[in-house]
């Protein structure tokens, strides 16, 4: 019976060794699709992943935030420069050393450049020009030159005219007329040179809306349109008047007060990189880890792989305190304190029955006949293993007649989590990009882990099916092990010395976690990084 | 065609392509190994699918050391295995040494009950497909076993580890599977052969016939 026994191995093995069957159509356009998607998921230095893909989403958000935060400071810029100037004029008394060159400027038109970017001061000595112009009697300034001086003042107008500028002004109009008389005469001014149709009596009722204290009078514009400056009564709005005088003080110790809401476009301006800064920060993350086991011994290929059948990744945790330099040109260096928790989970279902019964084989034919009824007992499944029962119904078939036999089975399956402890040191460096909301960061380093215990169950590497505790076999877990980890992370300020911190890491074990054993397994796993850093 | 250590880095690298290529030229001889194991060819499919995956995720665990394609086959019997697992619990009928004498039954050292008697088997006389066939039809339990013993050559240690049965009961199982399979054989054998000699009668009446005309 032997012989003929491995005659039908050897026929069964000789033919099926070579048999193929061909797979259908959709085959690999299933592999593929799910294929593409871990791919993604997997990073490659040479292929677009998950990683590149959010970083670029990030850079993109911070890149437009910092543009239309650009386009508004420049904004501010203009209402800061405008404020700055307007308290410049009204603070500084005017005198000769606070103006440029007058017969400079107007013996040199060409000079006057109305795209020359203005500071506070000429902005402000350009209207001193022009009170000076209007009041000067000397006829000595044609009307070229007077031109000259009037597109500079359109330059001042022009910043005045951007919104944000616009507002400040709007604002503080209501509450001097002061600088609503001087706008409205720089415009005025300037429409009266360009604009014919601008009636003396529109420039007249302006002037006269003006704060009736100032007793401001109208003015003759007639003349301003069609003659030099020489020939307009102008010198009637008297800047000088104590009255003018008496007024400006009064609104000046509101509008100069240097901790007027102004202020803080002042604070925007100056430069986050120029700060050094200490923080601190605390952080619970998650961590999503799992190990990747190899062997070069050829012997362990197939406990490998089982090995790998059984182990899937788990959700575990990291937790600690960082301390943090942040210095010049947003240097970042970062060290600290965790505990952290590896591992992965072990999940198998066994087929070892538990009770058995004993089924009788009829030896004159017949044929076997069973079903099945399978349910998992409930009250397993919390203490990491499961049973599943089996109801069978088994029929032994014989000539029409059956031998009915009921039989139970019992089968046991495993799932558990395996826990690698560790007290960590970080050392890691990175760049900070500064955004207008929030900074990106980027950082890469080596984590200094010291293992505190191993508890949980792996396959048996003498026989891959079964499970064992992880501590036997003596697998000498390496007391100090070093893990590579990179990321990035975001940080949003929600106060002066506080943020929220977030952000992805991954790291992955430099070395095998035994000091010497039957293979080699490494720990990895990806961090969502969840913190609260305060500025020292 | 690319060399096999080339088609080897480049899946490792994750490379379109070379899984493309790795995937014609092994996808039949595992798709094979998928229907044996399941019996089923939609389950098969869904193993096969399931497989590629598992190898194209997991190529970095392959050190170089051995076969490739003996190491691919592991994969994808696990795989069978473990599909079929979850799926439905694979009965194994136990040793009957062990159960009263209250039937007929046999103790398996008796050989000369199970001689069936039928001659011998000739190579020639089965395809592929016909052997196919008769392990299809055998219970998952035979059919494990026997294709782990027989096919895949493992000893009844290693069978009995993977399955997470006991030795006696991977050695019953195969016994009852090669029975099956030789009475399979033998049945389909005496249909070919009856089929044979109608045909050769047939032929026989039909040249007679042209005589007579």
């Amino acid at each position: 019976m032997d012989k003929d026994f491995n005659k039908i191995d050897k026929l069964v093995n000789s033919k099926m060794q070579t048999h193929a069957v061909d797979s259908t159509v959709n085959s690999w356009a299933v592999i593929s699709r799910k294929m593409a998607w871990r791919n993604f998921l997997y990073f490659r230095l040479s292929s677009i992943n998950i990683y590149y893909v959010s970083l670029f989403l990030i850079a993109s958000i911070w890149g437009t935030l910092s543009y239309s935060n650009a386009t508004t400071t420049s904004s501010s810029a203009g209402s800061f420069a405008v404020t700055e100037t307007i308290r410049d004029i009204h603070s500084q008394e005017i005198n000769p050393s606070n103006t440029i060159n007058i017969e400079e400027t107007f013996t040199n038109p060409e000079k006057s450049n109305p795209e020359t970017q203005f500071t506070s001061n000429t902005i402000a000595s350009n209207e001193t020009q022009l009170i000076k112009a209007a009041n000067n009697t000397d006829n000595n300034y044609n009307t070229e030159q007077i031109n000259a001086t009037v597109n500079n003042t359109k330059l001042l107008n022009k910043k005045a005219s951007s919104s944000a500028a616009k507002n400040d002004l709007n604002e503080l109009t209501h509450k001097n007329a002061i600088i609503e008389g001087e706008t409205q005469i720089s415009s005025n001014i300037n429409i009266s040179q360009k604009v014919t149709d601008l009636s003396p009596k529109t420039l007249a009722s302006e002037l006269s809306s003006l704060n009736q204290d100032f007793a401001i009078k109208t003015t003759n514009v007639d003349n301003l349109i069609q003659e030099s400056f020489s020939t307009t009564k102008y010198s009637e709005l008297d800047f000088m008047s104590p009255i003018f005088l008496e007024n400006m003080m009064l609104f000046s110790d509101n509008e100069m007060d240097p901790d007027f809401k102004r202020d803080d476009t002042l604070e925007f301006y100056k430069l986050p990189s120029e700060r050094t800064s200490w923080l601190i920060e605390a952080y619970f993350s998650p961590l999503y880890t799992s190990n990747v086991t190899k062997s070069i011994d050829s012997e362990m290929a197939e406990f490998i792989n089982t090995k790998s059948e059984i182990e899937s990744p788990v959700l575990s945790f990291t937790t600690g305190l960082n301390i943090m330099y942040q210095g010049k040109k947003n240097i970042l260096l970062q060290t600290g304190v965790a505990y952290t928790q590896l591992g992965e989970r072990i999940k198998r279902e066994d087929m070892e029955q538990i009770t058995t019964s004993t089924i009788p084989i009829y030896p004159d034919g017949g044929y076997d006949h069973y079903d099945t009824i399978t349910f998992i007992n409930l009250d397993s499944l919390n203490q990491g293993i499961h049973y599943t029962d089996t109801m069978l119904e088994h029929s032994w078939i014989v000539d029409n007649s059956t031998h009915d036999v009921s039989d139970t089975a019992k089968y046991k399956g495993t799932n558990t989590r395996n826990k690698y402890t560790y007290i960590e040191i970080p050392v890691i460096g990175g760049y900070n990009f500064e955004g207008p909301g929030f900074d990106l960061q980027l950082k890469a380093g080596l984590i200094t882990g010291f293992w505190l215990n191993s508890e949980g169950m792996k396959a048996n590497p003498h026989n891959s099916m079964e499970l064992v505790d992880m501590n036997s076999d003596s697998p000498e877990y390496r007391k100090v092990n070093y893990a590579f980890t990179a990321g990035f992370n975001v940080n949003y300020p929600i106060s002066d010395r506080f943020n929220l911190t977030t952000g992805l890491m991954y790291r992955k074990s430099l070395f095998d976690i035994h000091d010497s054993y039957l293979y080699d397994q490494r720990q990895k796993g990806t961090e969502l990084h969840l913190g609260i850093q305060y500025r020292l | 065609m690319t060399e096999l250590p080339e088609l080897i880095k480049g899946v490792k690298k994750r490379k379109k392509s070379f899984q493309r290529e790795l995937y014609n030229r092994y996808a039949p001889i595992m798709r094979a190994i998928c229907i044996r194991y399941t019996k089923d060819h939609d389950e098969a499919e869904d193993i096969l699918q399931e497989g590629f995956i598992k190898l194209f995720t997991k190529i970095n665990q392959y050190s170089g050391a051995g076969s490739f394609e003996g190491w691919m086959k592991r994969v994808f019997i696990n795989t069978s295995i473990n599909y079929i697992k979850k799926k439905r619990n694979i009965l194994f009928h136990y040793d009957i040494n062990d159960i009263p004498n209250d039937g007929m039954t046999y103790n398996f050292s008796d050989e000369s009950r199970y001689n069936s008697g039928e001659g011998d088997i000739d190579d020639d006389d089965f395809t592929e497909e016909e052997i196919m066939t008769i392990i299809g039809k055998l219970p998952d339990g035979y059919r494990l076993v026997f294709s782990l013993y027989a096919i895949e050559q493992l000893s009844h240690k290693e069978i009995a580890g993977m399955l997470n049965i006991s030795v006696s009961t991977s050695k019953s199982q195969l016994f009852r599977a090669r029975k099956t399979i030789q009475k399979g054989l033998a049945e389909l054998s005496k249909a070919k052969q009856e089929h044979k000699k109608k045909l050769e009668s047939i032929r026989q009446k039909g040249s007679n016939l042209r005589l007579i005309v």
